[in-house]
């Protein structure tokens, strides 16, 4: 099988997902068969534009999908092995925040404000470890020192709003950090902080990575964070994978014309360019392109046939696939 | 004040009173913006660049008085904005018109587009219905809108598009400087690629002057002819945008600059990466504002706040490390 590591068994392996949300007595699948998959301690960049599905994909995984009027239709996502959907909520209660945890984009909203730092971490300690409390506040303040934060004793009796934005996003990393768990799903975790401590995040969550083998989903809209981080990488389009290759390739020889848009599109700080190429038009609403590839209308190189029939999935080699017609001399993926 | 000068703002000061204490009656500044100058050439771009907080957007609305100043001189085209009465304001800020980070906020959802781009020509006296009308479909053309789209409202349209109609809003006056609070921050890249061309293609086609207000230096880079960096409500770095990038004097900017992802994975490099978060407004540091995360920090910078020197052709640098040379 390609793709695959040398390790027989992927960490996570999502299989043909498809998750469909309900609107006006219309069903759309806004997940429309995605399959990727993440080996242990590998990081995995998954981006995409607004409502390409990247951040239904990843809460589907967690099954935080709001149901209705989200529902996952289609598919397995095993992890270890085990598929996911076919657990009991008791049993994926286990999982959540013990084997896999998430962060998000805004540590303000997914904070509680009126428990301290201390209570949010205690509580995820308490739901999965056997600790008792004393031992409960030692793991947290040790949390919250490996994540860097100045005074961690008393910060373990702050407030979130006494915090600022860096400080909450590190609070959020020791809490999905502090059961060691195998997988950390990262949903733009760094997109609303400024530069300087997207940073200082960036540089944490690489050397939290080494220290404790965790495999991390970052889920992003910036390239560069991408290229900065993630070891393979998975590009969304429209509820598809259209690209996926390790990072080098990815930025290096991308296939798909979506991708190489993409990359065109980000302005450079190293260089001036008088002018951007901006791929033109917008993202189709999900359920509206009907047949043919999704790209199609945005893309400069479509043909009748990309409007015709929808393409397949090509390798172009054993960790490259692109959803593109351009190359269809390589042979048909088959997952 | 040069010929082609647009705007020139001196000695900005924009300052928040709060009350503190017992009774609430201790009155402290937040010192938001702190004495800041500099001047805007006709046509040109200057970037406005920053971190949360560094006071970029309450200068963008000092300058148009949305926000009253505590001090300082706004001159625009030989006015000092800061001494007109409201009705002279009214008159010349016709000529000056703002463009808003989040689309989705800065539209009234309950007025059709074509309602939305009629309240400036009316607010400025267009009485006639068929200008107006006139002017609101030249105006779509301009920023590549249909001109059906005239008849819906704004919760109809995409972020990209609604940013074109908030762009249309301010071109619809014929203004000579926009300022463009983060026009682009709340898009998706390919989406902001599009607005930043449409930018630059109305600036050719009209002669506009930008004041660019941003986080994201790579977009600054792209537009802006100069650009001015700001901390902590002063300005560390102000030059032609070449010079600022290609050779950054300030440590602030340096590691501004470096803190940037580059998208390519065979350029990961360790950088140097900033301590700490910027400090409180309330109570800045007494020296230079930069002084708790600077890599080079002296002892003289602690007490003694850096003035802007000049450090070559359209270069000046707020920084105690160059002004012994």
């Amino acid at each position: 099988m390609t793709h695959r590591g040398t390790d027989s068994q992927p960490l996570l392996d999502i299989r043909d997902l498809v998750v469909k949300f309900k609107s006006d007595g219309r069903e759309f699948a806004v997940v429309d068969g995605i399959s990727f998959h993440i080996n242990k301690g590998e990081t995995l960049g998954v981006v995409g534009e607004s409502g390409c599905g990247k951040s239904v994909t990843s809460l589907s995984i967690m099954q935080l999908i709001p149901t209705p009027p989200g529902k996952i239709t289609g598919g397995e996502i095993r992890f270890r092995g085990d598929n996911l959907l076919d657990l009991p909520e008791k049993r994926m209660r286990k999982v959540r925040g013990n084997d896999i945890s998430m962060i998000f984009q805004e540590p303000m909203t997914s904070l509680n404000p009126v428990f301290t730092v201390g209570e949010q971490i205690d509580e995820v300690l308490d739901l999965h470890t056997d600790l008792n409390k004393a031992q409960q506040r030692l793991r947290s303040i040790e949390m919250l020192t490996l994540v860097g934060i100045p005074r961690p004793e008393q910060i373990y009796d702050a407030y979130p709003y006494q915090l600022s934005g860096g400080m909450r996003q590190r609070v959020m990393i020791a809490i999905g950090l502090a059961c060691e768990p195998q997988l950390l799903i990262a949903d733009e975790p760094t997109t609303a902080l400024d530069v300087t401590i997207q940073a200082q995040i960036l540089e944490l969550m690489g050397n939290l990575r080494s220290k404790m083998d965790t495999a991390i989903l970052f889920i992003t809209h910036d390239l560069g964070v991408v290229a900065e981080m993630c070891d393979r990488v998975v590009v969304m389009y429209a509820g598809q994978v259209v690209e996926e290759a390790d990072v080098d390739s990815l930025f290096n020889n991308p296939r798909h014309p979506y991708t190489r848009g993409l990359l065109d599109s980000i302005p450079d700080a190293t260089q001036k360019v008088e002018r951007l190429n901006a791929i033109s038009g917008m993202v189709p609403q999900p359920g509206t392109v009907e047949r043919g590839c999704r790209f199609a209308d945005r893309c400069s190189k479509a043909t009748d046939h990309c409007f015709q029939e929808a393409p397949p999935l090509f390798s172009i080699d054993e960790k490259h696939i692109s959803r593109c017609w351009l190359d269809k001399d390589h042979p048909r993926f088959a997952s | 004040m040069n010929k082609d000068t647009l705007l020139e703002v001196k000695d900005l000061k924009m300052y928040f009173p709060q009350t503190t204490g017992l009774i609430r009656k201790k009155t402290i500044d937040v010192k938001a913006v702190d004495g800041i100058s500099f001047d805007v050439q006709e046509g040109q771009t200057l970037g406005l660049v920053g971190e949360s907080g560094c006071g970029k957007s309450t200068t963008g609305r000092g300058i148009m008085r949305l926000i009253e100043p505590r001090d300082g001189e706004v001159w625009f085209e030989g006015n000092d904005l800061a001494r007109l009465t409201r009705h002279e304001l009214r008159l010349k800020r016709r000529e000056m018109q703002m463009v808003f980070q989040d689309p989705y906020a800065s539209l009234n959802p309950r007025l059709r587009i074509e309602d939305v781009l009629a309240e400036p020509l009316k607010a400025h006296g267009v009485r006639s219905k068929t200008e107006r009308r006139e002017l609101i479909n030249k105006m779509l053309d301009v920023v590549g809108l249909n001109r059906n789209f005239a008849h819906r409202y704004a919760h109809e349209f995409s972020g990209g598009q609604r940013q074109r109609i908030g762009i249309a809003r301010a071109l619809i006056l014929n203004p000579k400087l926009i300022i463009a609070d983060e026009p682009v921050a709340a898009l998706d890249v390919s989406i902001q690629a599009q607005i930043l061309n449409l930018m630059k293609d109305l600036q050719a086609e009209f002669g506009l002057a930008y004041l660019f207000i941003s986080h994201d230096l790579s977009v600054v880079r792209h537009l802006c002819d100069r650009t001015a960096v700001m901390y902590l409500g002063r300005i560390a770095e102000i030059g032609n945008t070449e010079a600022i990038f290609n050779k950054p004097l300030h440590p602030y900017t340096q590691t501004l600059l470096d803190a940037i992802p580059v998208s390519n994975p065979r350029h990961r490099r360790k950088r140097v990466v900033l301590k700490g978060d910027v400090p409180s407004p309330v109570n800045p540091p007494k020296g230079c504002a930069f002084v708790g995360r600077c890599p080079k920090v002296h002892e003289r910078c602690h007490e003694d706040r850096p003035q802007l020197i000049a450090m070559g052709d359209d270069h000046q640098v707020a920084c105690h490390l160059y002004d012994e040379a």
